[in-house]
Order: structure tokens, then sequence, then C-alpha cells
């Protein structure tokens, strides 16, 4: 693993094994007074490199919230976040765009691609913003994994809602970052589609040992992670090992979703 | 609906105050052009009011022609009619005075000439002016100068001074120190005792005019029919109302043209900024589209979402005509502290701002609004209620097929009507060449949708690989064709008439260089220096002091007047058809032409000829003022261009019927035996004693005539700055707009990685292939205009179509420059959004 030593802290100690990414003590607070809202509330938790884990939890529970503040997209009102050995809390936002731009790839729910570029240029995007070059093997790895090789010169509009998801995957990986943010990368795709995009995260975390996260409201969708965190009012509630979607509805229904 | 559309309206009042000030910049210009040219129009009123005080009946030789008044070109009154007009009854009192060019020499030697007002000589008269210092002018060396004048040069009673006038230059001593009265707007004056000025001002036993002062109980009418029973053929009698009221007309018509020439100015940034407003409510119907879809609905009628579209654009068109009234004014008090600066002065009198000022620019600012929020206010009504509920629609377009026939057709339509304007011989060709124009650039806008994304592509293309900001800017450009099209097409009209200004100053001045070129011999030509016509030329005295010395070989005097020909003001010019061919080469015909001209007839241009199908041996009545009217035979036709008017006449036919005045040019050539240097001093010893004259050689005559045309150039781009500056504005207008539209996709950039620099260069790049393409587009409308014009002006010796590439490179640099600095808004306000907000809208 390499760090660019600009954005590392020289105080932060480098432990020999470190999580991908983790949450210390986090709180994140919306607005003031009466209207304030803890989103996040004192909330403890590691994602280990190598893993696929998913975030479920009731609306309102924190898990976007959880997502985007791990991401560098928000930043905590108190406590830390973790980005492999970087503090996020210590990060200018230049330091904090390059931090994405480098080391961490996203899957939104809806609206992953620029409309104006093709589902290539969209896969070396965040390459392009660098000004490097993509590893053309890795890149010809993802490409031919998330299976849109054929639709690579197409603008978004001329791909359907499962090809947009997967170039964005392909985009997610194309970078080799750390770690892998998915934001209900699956909530707008039918069975199908859904479920080729779950099997090519769980193919990138298998063979290429990507770190990923994703947040979700679907128990299928969840179960195909090799780890499940339950959120409740900002904190963690549950956690669950090589879960089944059975276990995960159920575990759901009592969490009162 | 109208608290929904009242609400919609407060919520946007900041972008619909932007939008309103690409009207209200126009609107301003309109309403500035007003109130300047009335305050002018009240000054020119005050001071004709101010110089009749005192005055019933004014006497003056028969007005021959309608002629625009000049200082000192009225014929003289001879100055033995005062005392019979003394005698008349009912005459209280009556005066001569003398009035015309004299110029005062400061202690460095340089001419007291300010910028347009006139530097007046006349005599000192008790009942008219007031001292402020000193004592009247006696004798034939005293002269009292105006107190405005003196302050300024530090002039005071005692001092020696030197002052030229049309026919020689003399010393004088400063006896008195007169109070200018305010209304003389910044004219210079030196007044001397009556005898001297006419004797100075060529008015020997005669006077400009005759002011007569009724007695108690006298009517001006009747005093004028008393006066007029007693005087000879050729002189008239007009009540003073009545010579004021000419005065007035032909000041009026010359305010007229001013402010015409520059409402066409207005009405250029009007017309750029209906563009803009064409295209932000063709944005914002767009945007709105589930807004719409909403009220749609709810039960909304495609009336009213129509008329709610349209209230907005009333809205907007009421805050720019408010807006641009504000402008107005400040524009007027800037031109007029500008004129200030010039040596105009219109301090002491009042902005003039009349209803009808207010009535237009409003009705200007309203319509212009209104008209162009029209068509996407009517589109705005093919939305269906279904997007309300999340159905997807997008707005219909026109089919290109259809923008390409109207467009085509529009543009077809404007280029015959400029061509035809231009070439063909039909009444109104202006207003036909302006129709022409205005539907080139609506076609040419219409047709720039269909080539704006290759366009963009071909832009952008050498900056792809700049950055991927660069990129990205270049794939927004072309994204949406219409809306780039729109936008540039606005820079296009600005930028198009810029263009087209150069190339024509570029051809005329080639044209010019070469016609000097290849025709003047003359070594030195001397002139007057200022142009306007009441600050004077040459002194008729420094062609005498020429001939005396020995080095210089021809000297040959060029003199211009007016006549009347068939009732209107003409030009002329006066030549000695002896010595002029010597000075230039007038080529053959015209050599013969020359060798042909007697001191009774006239020569005319061969096309003004043709035109009134005159022959050589016809003969053409022109009016003088002097003489009255003359029949004069056509001794021969002419070619060349260069002089002033169509007609030439002899040197000793202008003595016979003008009153003496400036030579316009001198030429000179040397002596075959003398030295460069010897003629060289030989001149500078002639015009010594005249500062107001400048001596040129070739070289410096090229240079003098086309800096003029430099000068007139850099004030139309000017002008036209006022547009281009709208246009720029619609420019951060889209850009701002757009940016709202992609505030998701904006997010995600800024999620994956984008920094906010890259961010803001992004928009930076959109914009600056919107003004780079908005400029080639206009370049190129310009280069076919100048090239009609250069064609259409073939005939009035502008012979050289030139095209100055490095100057329209340069246009093209600016544009992309200012494009940036449009930009920095919309850029900023792009890099400082939310990335949260950005990704989780709805």
């Amino acid at each position: 693993m390499s760090i660019s030593s600009g954005l590392m802290p020289p105080y932060v100690h480098v432990p020999a094994s470190v999580a991908a990414a983790r949450a210390v003590e986090a709180v994140k607070i919306y607005g003031s007074g009466d209207t304030a809202v803890r989103a996040l509330n004192g909330l403890t938790v590691e994602f280990e490199r190598g893993h696929f884990t998913a975030i479920m939890g009731p609306s309102g529970s924190g898990k976007s919230t959880l997502l985007h503040c791990l991401a560098g997209l928000d930043a905590l009102t108190t406590g830390q976040i973790f980005l492999g050995d970087i503090e996020l809390g210590q990060l200018s936002e230049r330091e904090l765009t390059k931090l994405r731009r480098d080391r961490a790839g996203f899957v939104f729910q809806a609206f992953n691609l620029i409309p104006t570029l093709t589902a290539a240029e969209n896969v070396t995007l965040p390459m392009d913003l660098a000004g490097r070059e993509a590893d053309p093997e890795w890149l010809d790895t993802v490409i031919e994994a998330v299976g849109i090789r054929d639709r690579l010169g197409h603008k978004p509009s001329e791909l359907s809602g499962g090809q947009q998801q997967r170039a964005a995957a392909a985009r997610a990986l194309a970078s080799r970052p750390e770690i892998v943010f998915a934001d209900e990368p699956t909530g707008n795709l039918d069975s199908s589609a859904a479920a080729e995009l779950l099997t090519f995260m769980q193919r990138a975390v298998k063979d290429f040992g990507q770190t990923i996260v994703m947040v979700t409201h679907d128990p299928a969708a969840a179960s195909r992670a090799d780890r499940v965190v339950f959120l409740a009012d900002g904190r963690i509630v549950d956690e669950m090992l090589e879960p089944t979607a059975a276990a995960i509805l159920d575990r759901m229904k009592r969490l009162g979703d | 609906m109208w608290r929904a559309t009242l609400k919609g309206l407060l919520a946007h009042r900041w972008r619909l105050l932007r939008t309103a000030l690409a009207v209200a910049l126009g609107v301003g210009f309109v309403a500035g052009t007003y109130i300047l040219t009335d305050t002018m129009r009240q000054k020119i009123d005050d001071i004709i009011a101010e110089g009749s005080e005192g005055q019933d009946v004014v006497v003056r030789a028969e007005t021959k022609f309608a002629s625009v008044a000049t200082v000192g070109a009225e014929t003289p009154v001879y100055e033995g009619l005062l005392p019979e007009i003394r005698e008349v009854e009912g005459v209280a009192d009556a005066r001569g005075s003398v009035f015309g060019t004299a110029v005062m020499i400061d202690e460095r030697g340089d001419p007291i000439r300010p910028m347009g007002p006139p530097t007046l000589g006349g005599n000192w008269d008790p009942t008219q002016f007031e001292l402020a210092a000193g004592e009247p002018p006696v004798g034939l060396t005293d002269v009292v100068v105006d107190d405005v004048t003196a302050e300024r040069y530090e002039f005071v009673v005692g001092d020696d001074i030197q002052i030229v006038f049309p026919s020689s230059s003399e010393a004088f001593r400063i006896s008195g120190i007169v109070k200018m009265p305010p209304s003389y707007m910044g004219a210079t004056m030196a007044l001397f005792e009556l005898p001297v000025a006419q004797r100075l001002l060529g008015f020997s036993g005669s006077f400009n005019s005759i002011a007569v002062r009724a007695a108690p109980g006298i009517s001006d009418v009747v005093l004028r029919d008393r006066v007029a029973a007693v005087l000879p053929e050729g002189y008239e009698a007009v009540t003073i109302s009545a010579a004021t009221a000419e005065v007035e007309e032909q000041m009026g018509r010359i305010m007229g043209f001013i402010e015409t020439a520059l409402l066409a100015f207005a009405a250029v940034a009007l017309f750029v900024g209906a563009f803009i407003i064409f295209n932000t409510f063709s944005i914002l119907v767009a945007q709105r589209t589930r807004e719409i879809g909403l009220l749609r609905a709810v039960g909304a009628t495609r009336t009213q979402v129509t008329l709610s579209v349209l209230t907005e654009a009333v809205v907007v068109g009421l805050l720019a005509s408010l807006v641009g009234l504000a402008l107005g004014m400040i524009f007027a008090q800037g031109m007029i502290a500008l004129l200030g600066a010039f040596g105009t002065e219109f301090s002491g009198t009042a902005l003039q701002f009349r209803p009808r000022t207010a009535v237009v620019a409003m009705l200007a600012g309203l319509l212009v609004t209104v008209v162009s929020a029209v068509a996407p206010a009517r589109r705005a009504t093919h939305v269906p209620p279904v997007v309300a509920i999340g159905g997807h629609f997008q707005l219909p377009g026109r089919s290109l097929h259809r923008r390409l026939i109207v467009g085509g057709l529009v543009t077809a339509f404007g280029v015959g009507s400029l061509l035809v304007g231009l070439f063909a011989d039909i009444p109104n060709a202006l207003s036909v060449v302006g129709v022409g124009a205005l539907a080139t650039f609506i076609g040419a806008g219409m047709l720039s949708a269909l080539i704006a994304r290759p366009l963009a592509a071909v832009v952008g293309g050498p900056f792809t690989r700049v950055s991927e900001p660069a990129h990205l800017g270049r794939q927004n450009a072309m994204r949406s064709p219409r809306r780039t099209a729109s936008t540039a097409a606005a820079l296009m009209i600005g930028v198009g008439l810029v263009g087209f200004v150069t190339i024509a100053a570029a051809s005329v001045k080639a044209s010019a260089t070469s016609a000097i070129e290849d025709s003047v011999r003359a070594d030195y030509i001397l002139q007057g220096g200022s142009a306007a016509m009441t600050t004077g030329g040459v002194s008729a005295d420094v062609s005498g002091r020429l001939r005396e010395e020995p080095s210089v070989g021809v000297v040959s005097s060029v003199k211009t007047g007016q006549f009347g020909l068939d009732d209107a003001a003409t030009t002329l010019t006066a030549i000695d058809p002896l010595t002029l061919p010597e000075v230039l080469d007038v080529g053959a015909g015209d050599l013969a032409a020359l060798g042909a001209l007697t001191d009774e007839g006239v020569l005319v241009r061969d096309r003004v000829a043709e035109d009134h199908g005159w022959k050589v041996g016809d003969t053409v009545e022109m009016v003088f003022q002097k003489t009255g009217a003359q029949r004069l035979p056509i001794e021969g036709l002419y070619e060349l261009s260069g002089f002033s008017g169509d007609f030439l006449i002899s040197l000793s036919a202008y003595e016979r019927n003008f009153v003496p005045g400036f030579d316009a040019q001198v030429y000179v050539l040397r002596a075959p035996e003398a030295s460069a240097a010897d003629l060289e001093a030989a001149v500078n010893r002639a015009v010594e004693p005249y500062p107001t004259v400048t001596v040129q050689d070739k070289a410096e005559y090229i240079k003098s005539q086309t800096s003029q045309i430099d000068g007139l150039l850099a004030f139309m781009q000017a002008l036209l700055g006022l547009s281009i500056l709208i246009a720029l504005l619609g420019i951060a207008n889209t850009l701002g707009l757009s940016i709202i539209e992609r505030t998701r996709e904006l997010g995600l950039l800024r999620a994956v990685g984008m920094s906010r620099g890259q961010l803001r260069s992004m928009v930076r790049w959109e914009a600056v292939i919107i003004g780079v393409m908005g400029t080639l587009l206009g370049l190129a409308i310009g280069v076919f205009f100048g090239w009609a014009l250069v064609r259409a002006l073939q005939e009035e010796g502008v012979t050289e179509f030139t095209v100055p590439l490095g100057q329209l490179a340069l246009y093209v640099v600016i544009a992309a420059v200012a494009a940036i600095l449009a930009a920095w808004l919309p850029a900023r306000r792009a890099s400082k959004l939310d990335i949260l907000s950005a990704i989780v809208t709805e």
C-alpha cells in the first residue's frame, strides 16, 4: 500500500494492520437548538480490508450519513473518521478532494454518470481529473468483469439502468481505490440487473481483494455481503457475519423498519 | 394563479434583476441619448435666447439658400444702412455687429482651440457685454478676451497676445477681460473696437447683421415692416423670433442627426438584449417543466401558463425600464462630463428629463422583453400535467429541419436586402440595409444552432488535451446547441458590427493612403489643424508669404464653400487649375478638364453629372450667399475623388462669390534648384506667425488623414462595446442557469474527485468556447458586411478591401478573456456548491 506523504499528517501512528475505514465516537448533528437532529450518536465501527460490508437500518437511522462521512463528503460534528491511517478531520478541503479522487470509489443510487461523457470516459474520469494514465490491463479486467465492453463508446442516455450502474461500478474500481462506497446502488434497478451488479461487486472483493462498503435497504442485496452492520438512531445496534436474506429480514423487522 | 406567479417572482428576484440588466443597459442607452440631446437642445435654445436679448428685429443679407449657419459665412450688410435704419420711426436703437474666427495663441505658441466650440472674434458692444476687468478696446492693438480663457491661460490686463484671423496674424495688448456668458459652451472670444474687428474679420465697411431695438409700444412685426421698407434690394428684416426659430431649426436638424445615430447604436444594444431575454426565458421554461406541469395538473389552463410566463416578462421589462432610466441619467451625465473634458461646456443647464424620454424608454424595455419572451411562453403550454407526477417529458424543440429552412430563408432575405440596399439605386437605401443587417443576424442566429455542436467541437478541440476540465467544458458547450448558439449569437451581433467597422475603417484607410501615395506630388501640405470649420484653416496670407520664398516652386491653395443647388446646401471646392496639376497627379482625363476650367465655369464630378443628366456645355444654376443665383457653364467633367463635394470652381470664381475665408489646404512644391532643407526653412518661415497651421509632408499627411478614421473607429467601437457587454452578461446568465440545472452533475464530479479549481476551470472553458464561437461567427458576418460596404463605396474612392487579420485575431483573444471574466461569478457559485446537497437533491 502506498500513501502519498503529503496526505499523511506526521503524528499519525501507522499500525501494522489497520482497517480500511473506521469511525470512532462519530457524532453528527444537523441543525441546532430545538430542531437539531443527531444523525450519528457516538458511533464506532471498523470496516476490514478486503471485505464486503453492508450497512442496514431503518430510514433516519443515519446509515447514509455514516457513508457520506466515511467518504469525506460530509464532516463529523465530533469524533474521528479514518480512511486507512488517515484521519479525515485533519484534512483540508483540497486534500479531501484528492483523497476521494485517488483512494475512494463511488457508486450512487442514481445519476452516477456525467451525461456528456461516454461510458469509457466516465470510467476513467477520476484518473483524467488527476491527470494520470489508467493501468490499461486493470482497466481491461474491470471492463470485462462488468460486461460493458460493447457499450463503451455510448453516452449514458444510451445505456440501460443496469448498464449505467455497472459503468459506475467500473469507474469506482478503475483507479484501484482502497475502498469503494456504494449508496443504494441497486435502488433503481430491476431484480436481474441488481443481481448482476451485486455479483460483480462480490467478484471485486473475492477476486481482486477490493474493500466495499454498501448502504442498502434491500435484504437480498445485503445478503451478498460478508458482513451486515445494523444501525438505529445513529448507533450500531447489531451485526451479522455470513448473512442470509431471511435472517436479515428477521433482524430488520425487529428494528422496526 | 396570480399568487403562484408572484411568489415565484419574489423567490427569483436576484435572477430577475440580472436578466433585467441585459435590457436595462439598452434602455439606458436610449434614455441617455434622449436626455443628452434634450439637454444639448436646451443649451442651444438658451444660447440663442441670450444672444438675442435686447433685439427685436434683425437686418441681414437675404438668405439665398437653406444652410447650416457657420460663423463668418454670412454675407456682409453694408454699414451705410445703419443711419437710415436709425431714422425709421419706432426704432429705439440699431447696432451693427461683426463676428468671425479669431484663434488666440498661448504663451508657448500653441493655438487655443477647444474641440468643438468655436473660437470667436467680434466687435466690442457695451450693450451686449460686461467687463470683468480693464478697459474696453480702443485702437488698432487693443483686445478684450473672455474671462474663462483668461483664467485658464493666466492672461491679465496688459499682457501681449498673438491672434490669428482668416487672412492675417497680429499682435495685440489685452485691455480688458469680458465676462463670458455661460451659454457660450466653452467657446473662446476676442473682442475689438468695431472698425478694427471689421478689418480683421474681412468685413471692411460692413457688418454681419444689424440688430434693431423697438421703441416702447412698437411691436416686432410693425418694426420689421417699417425697417424693411427702407432696405434696398438683397437685404431683409426679420423679427428676432423668426431669426431664432431658423437657427433653432438648423441646430435641431444637427441634433436630430446625432440623436438618430446614437439611437441606432442603442437599438443594437436592445436587439442583443432581446436575444438574452429569449434565451433566459427558454432556459427558465425548460427548467420549470415540473412546476408548470403541477400548475397544469391542479387546473391551470394553457392560457394561464402563458400569462404566468408573460407576467414574469412584464416584471422583468418594468424593472429593466426603471433601471434603464437611472442608467440613462448616468450615461447622459457621463457624456456631458466627457464633452466638458474636451472643451464643450454644458454646465449651467440642468439635465433635461422629458416625459417622452420616460415613455419611449419604458415602451422599449417592455416591448423588447415581452416580445422576446412570447416564444418561450408559448412553448411552456406544451408541458402536459403528467410531468408533475414524475412523467418524463422533453420540451419539443422545433425540428432542426424547420430551423434550417426558416433560418436559411431569413438569412437569404437579410443578405439580399443588404445587397439591394447597397448596390441598387433605391429610395430609403439606408433603412433597407438596416433591415437586411437585422435579418442577417437573426437568420445567422437561427442557423448557428445547427452548427453549434460541430463548431463548439472544433473551437474546443485544441483545448481538450489541455486538461480534463477543458474537455468537460467543451462537452457542456456542445450538449445544448440551441442554448449555446443563442448565447453566442448575442455576442455575434456586437462583434459582427465591430468587425465590420474595423474592416471598413482599415479599407478606407488603405484606400486613402494609396490614393495620396499615388496622387500627391507636393512636398508639403499645409492645413488649419482642426477639421471643424468654425476653427478655420490656413490664413490666406500664408500662401502669399510662401510665394515670396525663392525655394518654393509651386503654391496651390484649395478652399471649400457651400452653395445652393435646387434649394439644398451643397459643397464645392475651389482650386487653381493652373497649379493644381503640378502638386497633384490627377490623371489625363482630369488634367484636360482642369485645363478647360475658366473663372466663369464649373467642373462637375462625372457620376454626379450623369445622375443629373448634365453634359459639358450645359449650365448649372448655383446660388451663392454673397452674389445670389449664378448660371455657370459646365466646362468639363472630372473623376478624381478626394475633393469636398462634387463641384470644382476656380479660386477667382470663389473670390467673386464668397466672403474671404481660410484656405482648406495649401500644397507646396519645391523649386527645382532649391534643396529640401531650404524648402523646409522657407515653409517654416512662412507659417511662423500662424501657429494654427500644421505643416505636413506626404507621410505625415497620410497619417493625419488616417488618424481621423481611427478616431471615428474608436468612437464606434466604444458605442458597440455596450452591446458586447450585454452579450457577456448573457453568457454569465446562461452559465448561471445551466449550473442550477446541473447541480447533481457538479456534485457527482466533486464526489469523484474534481477539485473546486477544476470545476471553476470547467465553467470558464465553457464560457471561452461560447465566447470564441460567437466572436468567430460575428467576424465572419463582419467580413461579409465589410466586403459589401467596400464594394458599394468603390465609386467613392474606397478601392482597397483590407481585412486586418492581426486586429481580428486580437478580438478573438479579447473575447476569450472577457468570457472568462463573465464566467467568474457562475464559476465561483458552482465551486461553492455543497457536494452533499448536490448529490442528494430529491
